[in-house]
């Protein structure tokens, strides 16, 4: 009789299965609501959340961060000397008081708002600035990230909560460079006491959250910081889980598993968007996606060429329907528009075959010709999807791509040997928000990821006598126009600027998203 | 017996040597800079040189292989790039993940195969011993990625029944489980039929059948416990190739196993976590054989070991 | 299994052992003898039949296709059949994420799954048989050297071996086709050892022996021919696993490169539209199922009618 009824059981289980494919094919994916009330009402009564993201943080110490994702959850606990406000538009002081730059532009000095306290009890001072400084800088930290304070030469204490900051040369978005996460202020009690390796497990920042618990690959813990010093954080409790498939991070917030699911695939969006449990955010991020052209690969090299390519490429299909709408923002220039300084009346070369084909034929390639085309997977939105729509788009004026996808790993030492890559699908952002550190890089002549092989003196000029401009308004006015000579080479296929989109329970307020893909957790309420 | 076990162990040495090498050397032939990843995007040239100094990546290989080794004799499994935390600290909290989905599919799929596969040797032909099969086939010819990923879509979105993730164990573990499961219940249970059909044609159970003893005494008594060293066999190879890590499932389910944290760390270039992993599994692997081979010689005392 | 003793068995049994019947009929009888005992079994001939079908399938795709497999159209993107009829667009099936038509790209695909099914049978087939044969033939030294060997490459988890040399070679499918083959060889390796050893000690290799025979000579003559038969069941349900693993690579994104319509990479893809198109891995996912499962059945009526004795 038991063997007749695990039979039967079985038997059960298959029909489910086989009615279920035969059902899901017509009537798409069905929001539920069972769910959702049970998740919803237990949590109500407090101010818990859970938020869940693509990838778990990797460390809690400052300057062994790399990613984004990590960057998101450090900032919670630490903060630097110098924040974005709520539209990423302007640069606030943070936990500075004031700060003066001097005549010559060699050095800063900083007044440091007074009576705050890390999470460990001990004082923020000029001290732990000064410490923090030079930690990042000290080749003994082995931090890869200590190029976040170049220039800095020394840094002085000048009373307990002055300190004065020697560069190299002049800079003027100095206080915006110290928005970077690299620059994040820890308790330099607790760096002494747990050295390079335990800091992470028992970190201590100024933030409004503090780390309660943290077991890796499962979840971390933070809780509301009771001393914080401005304004009341109103999160007591923030469950952090990473979940690295994207429609299960999107059937969390439906069910309300996740009171946050930050990195929503745009092709889900249209799920949620009838939900009525569910908001879904979207702010322009700092990163901009492009097809890279190789000028050290032969027929790139001509300008006419890389025009063809522009001009080849919808960005207007990619937008709107392998993004959605709402994965990206249609480009206007070179830059994402989030980034200070981004130019946004550039020609995005809407798509005009006839003009392309034309181009091609002037370059003397009436006929094509075949070429490679790099692309990663699942780094960027609907990357490889993106890629195989240009394969095709190209196609029409004869350029005949073969698309590879590479591991990042291998992608990024391909990039690097300089010859290997041609046409490649790529992102970039800027760390510091500004235009500069992104045509430092990637433009200038000698940048460390020109992988492009560019080399325009006019922009390389223009970018060594950046420090040199008077104030804000004539250095902007430069990087201008070096943007708009960029552009008028074809020297990148800009596609689209990527939006972040996080999905919120609807009863979750508080949030801010910044476009540096930073957010603030701490003020969250219920209602 | 103390002494063939110890003799199986010395024998184990040199194939963990050799898949210790053999993994140093394809890790380090995996093109990509481990540096440069650690690094991030946005590093400069001077960032990624001082990463490289600081794990060593700079000098030779054997330098690198005998550190490693060294360090892994006096229990040093190393230290994660990507998380900058040990590799065991880590293995502590997948390991038990990964062994508890491995323990309770390979023990639900080899209660739910020996039945079917002693239904449908019992009823040979009947419409049961197909139905059996059948599903045995079907078990067999799903690929995990698709079953997982239909039984996500049907019982998480469409039905509502059970939740993606759910901190209760025994809910969590459903739906993996049966994921990773089907497939080897699928051979278990072509394993019994097949084998008890062999048995049951051998002349000690004709002989036992005409001495007049109970259908039940002569299946479960003489047939089944014959034909167990098989199915022990086939239970063993499913809960060894499980210890691995069921990549694919893990992936579906956000499982926090070993199999996922093994793609994730190749991909990075995580070296030192790629192979003290492959290590630990192949430690497992080849102790669960070891455990199968004396677990014969307790259900079939006539087996020798040799 | 059944060892019911009839007279065609027993005729079987006389022409295997005694050398002197002529080669052609035994052949010709033999391949009559196996199709008819094949025949009988209804479930194996469906199982063929489902082979056959795909094997078409594969062959005529560019004859059978309704679209050309590589027509993007974004606009069309992500239609299920229900749409497509409705949009009437002709989709049969529906379309992928890059608004391709699915069925031209499913029947493609049963290309790919072929090769790959063959190429890493014949790698497992080609180079783990001979090592096993070997081992099991000559024994001692060479044998713990090469078995030893094999034993290095179980202690690997099966997948993430073949990830390992995948990311290793370089990421494209002829990689993964290669590394899932040599996955497969220790499997091969081993069977075909113990069929040998079984073989190495029946008389009639003794009897071989005794009148002179040279090793190689005895090897092709006798042992090879009877390690073939069970191996090639095994090729038969091997060739469904490989389908599945690489299928496993690809979804895993360790496979085929794009736009080539591999089933795994169009599942994998197709994930991603799980909610708002589920079409695509609903269909993509069935179509390989039946094909394994027409795989299976085929591998298990040919083992009951090559190789009673060959069980899982």
């Amino acid at each position: 009789m038991k063997k007749l009824m695990a039979l039967t059981l079985a038997l059960l289980m298959l029909t489910t299965v086989l009615s279920g494919c035969g059902g899901t094919g017509n009537n798409g994916g069905q929001t539920n609501n069972g769910g959702a009330a049970t998740g919803g009402e237990t949590a109500e009564t407090s101010n818990e959340f859970t938020f869940v993201m693509g990838t778990e943080p990797t460390t809690m110490d400052v300057h062994f961060c790399t990613d984004a994702a990590t960057s998101r959850i450090l900032l919670q606990v630490h903060e630097t000397l110098f924040k974005w406000d709520e539209n990423s538009e302007n640069v606030i002081p943070w936990l500075v008081e004031t700060s003066t730059e001097a005549e010559d532009g060699l050095s800063w000095t900083f007044k440091l708002k007074e009576g705050i306290k890390f999470h460990d009890g001990t004082d923020f001072n000029a001290e732990a600035v000064k410490y923090n400084f030079e930690r990042l800088l000290d080749p003994a930290t082995g931090s890869s990230k200590a190029s976040a304070l170049q220039g800095v030469t020394s840094i002085e204490v000048l009373s307990d909560y002055e300190v004065k900051i020697n560069l190299s040369g002049r800079n003027l978005i100095f206080e915006q460079t110290l928005t970077n996460y690299s620059t994040a202020i820890m308790s330099p009690t607790a760096c002494e006491e747990y050295g390079l390796e335990g800091y992470t497990n028992h970190p201590a920042g100024t933030g409004p959250l503090k780390l309660e618990s943290w077991e890796p690959g499962v979840e971390m813990v933070l809780v509301k910081n009771e001393d914080y010093w401005g304004e009341e954080p109103t999160t007591d409790r923030l469950t952090v889980r990473a979940v690295s498939e994207d429609s299960s991070r999107v059937m969390m917030a439906m069910t309300g598993d996740a009171d946050i699911s930050w990195g929503i695939s745009p092709a889900l969006v249209e799920n949620l968007e009838g939900n009525e449990d569910v908001t879904v955010n979207t702010v322009t991020g700092y990163r901009t996606i492009y097809i890279a052209i190789n000028q050290n690969y032969g027929p790139l090299a001509d300008s006419r060429v890389r025009a063809a390519i522009n001009y080849a490429i919808n960005k207007r299909e990619i937008v709107d329907n392998i993004l959605y709408g709402v994965g990206g923002t249609y480009p206007s220039g070179y830059e994402s528009s989030a980034v200070a300084n981004a130019a946004t009346d550039l020609d995005p070369y809407e798509q005009d075959l006839e003009k392309a084909r034309q181009l091609m034929a002037e370059a003397g390639y009436p006929d094509g010709f075949d070429i490679r085309l790099n692309t990663p997977e699942g780094r960027y939105a609907m990357d490889r999807q993106i890629a195989e729509a240009v394969q095709y788009m190209l196609a029409e004026i004869g350029i005949n791509a073969t698309i590879e996808v590479l591991e990042w790993g291998t992608y990024q030492e391909r990039m690097l040997s300089k010859d290997y890559m041609q046409l490649f699908l790529l992102g970039k952002g800027s760390s510091t928000g500004d235009v500069e550190f992104d045509f430092l890089m990637h433009v200038l002549s000698t940048g460390g990821q020109n992988y492009y092989g560019i080399n325009n003196p006019e922009v390389d000029e223009i970018l060594n006598n950046l420090s040199s401009a008077a104030d804000l308004e004539e250095r902007s006015q430069m990087l201008y126009d070096a943007q708009k000579l960029v552009n008028d080479e074809y020297d990148f296929a800009t596609l689209y600027y990527e939006n972040q989109i996080v999905a919120t329970r609807a009863d979750v307020q508080g949030l801010v998203i910044y476009s540096n893909e930073t957010a603030d957790l701490a003020w969250l309420t219920r209602g | 017996m103390l002494k063939y076990i110890l003799k199986r162990i010395v024998s184990v040495i040199p194939v963990l040597l050799a898949v210790s090498i053999l993994v140093f050397l394809m890790v380090h032939l995996m093109p990509g800079d481990p540096a440069r990843l650690i690094a991030g995007e946005m590093a400069t040239e001077e960032d990624v040189e001082r990463v490289r100094e600081k794990y060593g990546y700079d000098q030779p290989l054997y330098v690198q292989y005998f550190r490693y080794m060294s360090n892994l004799l006096q229990g040093d499994l190393g230290t994660s790039t990507r998380t900058q935390r040990p590799v065991a600290t880590e293995l502590a909290t997948r390991f038990p993940n990964t062994l508890e989905l491995a323990l309770v599919a390979t023990a639900l799929a080899s209660i739910l195969g020996i039945a079917f596969g002693l239904i449908s040797a019992q009823l040979r032909y009947s419409i049961w011993d197909n139905i059996s099969m059948f599903i045995a086939l079907i078990g067999l010819s799903i690929p995990p990625f698709y079953l997982g990923l239909m039984l996500m879509l049907i019982f998480c979105v469409n039905l509502g029944w059970l939740p993606i993730s759910s901190d209760v164990w025994y809910i969590a573990l459903i739906l993996p489980v049966i994921t990773v499961g089907a497939r080897s219940m699928a051979v278990i249970a072509r394993m019994t039929r097949s084998s008890m059909l062999e048995v049951l044609n051998q002349d000690y159970i004709l002989n036992a059948r005409a001495h007049g003893f109970s259908e039940k005494k002569v299946v479960f008594g003489c047939a089944l416990k014959n034909s167990m060293n098989t199915i022990v066999t086939s239970m063993g190879l499913q809960f060894g190739t499980l210890l691995g890590g069921a990549v694919v499932t893990e992936k579906i389910f956000g499982w926090v196993g070993i199999g996922d944290y093994l793609v994730t760390a190749i991909k990075a270039r995580d070296y030192q976590v790629v192979q003290s992993t492959i290590l630990v599994t192949a430690v497992a692997f080849v102790f669960v054989n070891l455990f199968i081979d004396i677990l014969y010689a307790f259900i079939n005392p006539r087996i020798k070991l040799s | 299994m059944e060892e019911k003793v009839t007279a065609e068995n027993l005729y079987e049994k006389c022409v295997y052992t005694e050398e002197f019947v002529d080669d052609e009929i035994v052949k010709r009888n033999s391949v009559r003898r196996l199709w008819y005992n094949f025949r009988k079994r209804k479930i194996a001939v469906l199982g063929l039949c489902i082979v056959a079908v795909f094997i078409l399938i594969a062959i005529f795709a560019d004859q059978l296709a309704p679209f050309d497999p590589y027509e993007q159209n974004l606009s069309l993107a992500n239609l299920s059949p229900a749409q497509a009829a409705e949009r009437g667009t002709g989709n049969l099936l529906g379309t992928d994420e890059n608004g391709r038509d699915l069925m031209s790209r499913l029947m493609y695909g049963a290309r790919i799954s072929m090769w790959i099914g063959l190429f890493t049978a014949a790698i497992g087939f080609l180079i783990g048989a001979p090592l096993g044969v070997i081992a099991g033939f000559f024994g001692k030294k060479l044998e713990m050297v090469i078995m030893r060997i094999m034993d290095v490459f179980m202690a690997f988890p099966q997948i993430l071996l073949a990830i390992l040399l995948t990311s290793i070679f370089g990421q494209d499918l002829k990689n993964a086709i290669i590394a899932v083959g040599i996955c497969t060889i220790p499997n091969f390796a081993r069977t075909s050892r113990g069929e040998t050893l079984s073989i190495r000690s029946s008389e009639y290799v003794e009897a071989a022996r005794a009148l002179g025979a040279r090793s190689g000579r005895i090897i092709f003559s006798h042992v090879m021919i009877n390690v073939v038969s069970p191996l090639i069941v095994m090729t038969t349900l091997n060739f469904g696993n490989a389908i599945i693993t690489t299928a496993g690579m690809g979804f895993l994104g360790v496979g085929a490169q794009p736009p080539t319509p591999e089933w795994g990479a169009m599942l994998s893809n197709g994930r991603q539209f799980l909610l708002v198109a589920p079409h695509i891995c609903t269909i993509t996912g069935l179509v390989i199922m039946v094909l394994v499962l027409g795989l299976n059945l085929f591998g298990d009526g040919l083992r009951d009618v090559l190789d009673p004795r060959l069980k899982d």
